[in-house]
């Protein structure tokens, strides 16, 4: 690794060390690469499987974010053509080719994507609309790109520390806050849900009857959770990093091979390359190539000199931290476990912590009369959609007001809605999660959703 | 390269061996999926689908016996034998996927309102009565139900006469013999369907390998099958009659067996159905599994089984009667199914890793 900056005393070398001092361009530009490839296939794997009709175009009703209810799906054609040409903007990323309208471009694209339904929100998607957010900031095309090559001005083998340092954040939060979200009474003393998913997978070939063992599950959720809390530690400190990465394998390759979860597994492996040392990708050509008996194929560059960060770039990076660190501590703040509530829950790293299933039928009911008929919520969700809305009040309330503005639009104005909502949260017994007489499509009072019986 | 040891070693360990064999012989795995799977469809899915049959034919065979004679025990040899029939049916109606939907068999046991008019029509066509009429029939004239209204003829209002003739009253007039050629079709149909359904079940590389392979795949189409057919018991049987607007009895034809007087009858069989299926039999079932992972719900699940049953069972008359004369006794039945319900879609799905994918309101 390189080391340049000349020893300054106090907190003027420490944020030249994390800002200014340059560093080995090679693992950005090796992120830039593997990161642009991974988006290119999951891409391309989201429309081989026909997700974009099935989550996108299939349904009549989207489950919008509050303040983005103007963002509509595209008609069927074109949501396909936007998925398309995610995949060629992910390729231009990976080659470096045009980069900073292709991540400007997938980063819109992207998020416009996710922002179309509260139903689909997945951690690691939200984890690809930041990172690529940030690398619109970062300079990862000016090594091992296309645009390097036809323009030889844009070449640099140096880049300023805080580039990577960034990704190094923005990784270390997830690992860490979704370490914290462990740290409960469900998942340290219940070993919930692990017991339950666990158990579900009993199965398989040698692994399998013990995973039904609680033992089992026990210390697989302590294990999960300290591999989260120290792994962004482990990571950076040398003499820790290989094993550290060895057991970043071994955990996302488990999890990969354990539970139905993507993409995610393998963001995660690439993603915690960037705490490796920045000459990394230049190290690992050595001894490849020494392997095979040839000789280094690349040095680390020389010193060069970058230009130092400006306050105000220091004071954005320092706000994005603030919000990055201040969302995922919303939960800590609630007085009902969000993800019984569904308040607090969603960008916050509160990763694979949750078992949870819901049942929920609505009633149109007439208030003068007291005459109540249930209401089909098939007309207008799908089968994921409607399975995701039934674990989360929220998106309940979303519906209800939904179906009463349908009903309206009939003519049947004065109608209240009701729910019988009933839900498990990680192997809790099933209890009512929303209270029956409150009119879901009217203002709610406080204590709409039925406390969580712990 | 270490890394890619441990990744390699990990992915083998998962994919190298065939799913199972391990699990078989270890002492930590009671219950196995393959297990519960296996003796599911062993002891529950195919005998019931045999059972279906047998008693199919037995109706065949009754309805026979009208042909040389129309008195009253001969009817009511059939019309025992269409009980028989339906409540078999009721059993097989708790898992109705695989054969039974493959088939196009559901439709012809299932419940759904038949059309007088069109029965009436049929029997005084001048066509001739074959198997290709009774194909071109649609739901409201053909199946298990029209079948009760010929041989039972419509319940009665509370306010007394019949609206049409009994079908005493109808073998003995001259539309007798296209009466019991009519019935003879219709039972004909309904064996072959179920002969079609318990041959699919028993044949060695038919349904039951591919129920048995299906895996979590299979359990999760089983558990929904019996979330399912819990709302239908629940909401189209139970909780229908308690909605039924006033005054009841002109809503008889609506209510599922209430010509032959067993809407009682046939919701207990469906719960008591489902049941079975639960428990695997006398084998390994979703119980079992279920014990293994959360022994509480497991009493919970028995237990509302256990009452929901004592429920209908106090209810001791049809339906439509009891909503009129013990209405309470009727919304107790209905509370205690719907509580097994919500166990079913919430806690049992939860514990078993199974998402619920049919939508209220995909029942009958």
């Amino acid at each position: 690794m390189m080391v340049t900056e000349e020893r300054l005393p106090g907190w003027r070398s420490a944020c030249t060390r994390l800002f200014d001092a340059p560093i080995d361009i090679a693992a950005l530009a090796a992120f830039r690469i593997l990161f642009g490839t991974m988006m290119a296939l999951g891409m391309a794997r989201f429309l081989a499987k026909g997700w974009v009709r099935e989550l996108y175009v299939a349904p009549a009703f989207h489950f919008t974010y509050p303040g983005f209810e103007w963002v509509r799906p595209l008609p069927d054609f074109w949501m396909h053509a936007h998925f398309a040409a995610l995949v060629l903007l992910a390729v231009g990323i990976a080659l470096g080719c045009f980069y900073r309208v292709c991540v400007v471009l997938f980063f819109l694209g992207f998020s416009y994507v996710e922002l179309l339904d509260q139903a689909n929100y997945l951690n690691h998607y939200y984890f690809i609309s930041l990172i690529s957010g940030l690398m619109i900031l970062l300079p990862a095309h000016r090594a091992w790109s296309i645009d390097a090559r036809r323009a030889p001005p844009l070449r640099a083998s140096t880049v300023p520390a805080w580039t990577l340092n960034l990704l190094r954040f923005q990784v270390g939060v997830v690992y860490f806050f979704a370490g914290l979200a462990k740290v409960n009474a469900d998942w340290l003393l219940h070993a919930q849900p692990l017991r339950l998913w666990l158990a579900a997978r009993s199965d398989l070939p040698i692994v399998g009857p013990w995973l039904s063992e609680q033992w089992v599950a026990c210390a697989a959720s302590w294990c999960g959770a300290i591999f989260d809390l120290t792994i962004p530690f482990l990571l950076l400190h040398r003499r820790t990093r290989a094993p550290a990465y060895v057991a970043v394998i071994v955990f996302h390759i488990s999890t990969w091979l354990l539970f139905n979860i993507g993409m995610f597994p393998w963001i995660m492996m690439v993603a915690a390359l960037v705490m490796f040392p920045p000459d990394w990708p230049r190290a690992l050509a050595s001894r490849v190539a020494k392997h095979f008996g040839g000789t280094s194929i690349s040095s680390s560059p020389t010193c060069t000199d970058v230009t130092p960060l400006p306050r105000w770039g220091i004071a954005l990076l320092a706000a994005y931290a603030v919000v990055q660190l201040a969302l995922p501590l919303r939960p800590y703040l609630m007085p009902q476990p969000p993800a019984w509530t569904g308040r607090g829950f969603n960008l916050a790293w509160q990763v694979m912590i949750v078992e949870k299933t819901g049942f929920v039928e609505f009633h149109a009911v007439d208030p003068e009369s007291g005459q109540r008929h249930r209401l089909s919520a098939k007309e207008y969700l799908t089968p994921r959609q409607e399975m995701m809305m039934a674990q989360d009040p929220q998106l309940i309330r979303d519906f209800a007001r939904h179906l009463s503005s349908e009903m309206k639009r009939r003519g049947q104005s004065a109608v209240q809605i009701n729910v019988n909502a009933y839900a498990s949260l990680n192997g809790r017994p099933s209890q009512p999660m929303i209270n029956p007489a409150v009119d879901l499509a009217g203002p709610v009072s406080p204590d709409w959703i039925v406390p969580l019986v712990r | 390269v270490s890394s890619l040891l441990a990744a390699a070693f990990i992915v083998a360990v998962f994919l190298l061996d065939s799913p199972g064999a391990w699990a078989e012989g270890s002492p930590l795995l009671r219950v196995t999926r393959e297990a519960v799977l296996r003796d599911t469809v062993g002891k529950v899915i195919a005998p019931a689908s045999r059972e279906l049959l047998a008693k199919s034919r037995d109706l065949t065979n009754a309805l026979g016996g009208l042909g040389f004679s129309s008195s009253a025990d001969a009817l009511t040899k059939a019309r025992q034998a269409w009980m028989a029939t339906m409540l078999a049916a009721r059993v097989v109606q708790g898992y109705e996927a695989g054969p039974l939907t493959d088939r196009d068999a559901a439709a012809a046991f299932s419940f759904s309102q038949i059309l007088p008019g069109r029965i009436t029509g049929v029997l005084n066509s001048t066509r001739p009565l074959t198997a290709t009429h009774v194909e071109e029939l649609g739901s409201p004239a053909k199946g298990l139900f029209a079948l009760e209204y010929l041989l039972f003829g419509p319940r009665t209002t509370e306010t007394g006469a019949a609206k049409a003739a009994s079908p005493a009253d109808m073998l003995a007039s001259p539309q007798g013999s296209r009466l019991v050629a009519y019935l003879k079709l219709l039972a004909h149909d309904l064996e072959a369907r179920a002969a079609h359904v318990a041959g699919d079940w028993s044949a060695a590389d038919g349904a039951a390998k591919q129920f048995i392979a299906g895996g979590q795949e299979s359990i999760n189409t089983l558990v929904n099958q019996l979330a399912m057919h819990l709302e239908v018991a629940a909401e189209n049987r139970l909780g229908f009659v308690l909605r039924l607007p006033e005054p009841i009895a002109r809503q008889y034809q609506r209510v599922e067996c209430s010509a032959s007087g067993s809407s009682q009858q046939s919701v207990r069989a469906l719960i008591s159905g489902i049941e079975r299926y639960y428990r695997g039999g006398d084998g390994a079932g979703l119980d079992d599994l279920v014990n293994q992972l959360n022994p509480a719900l497991a009493r919970r699940i028995e237990a509302q089984f256990a009452a929901t049953l004592f429920a209908v069972d106090l209810l001791a008359a049809p339906l439509e009667d009891v909503v009129v004369k013990d209405r309470a006794a009727l919304q107790d039945a209905y509370d205690k199914a719907r509580a097994l319900e919500i166990l079913f879609k919430v806690d049992l799905a939860s514990t078993l890793g199974v998402t619920i994918t049919f939508s209220s309101n995909d029942g009958d």
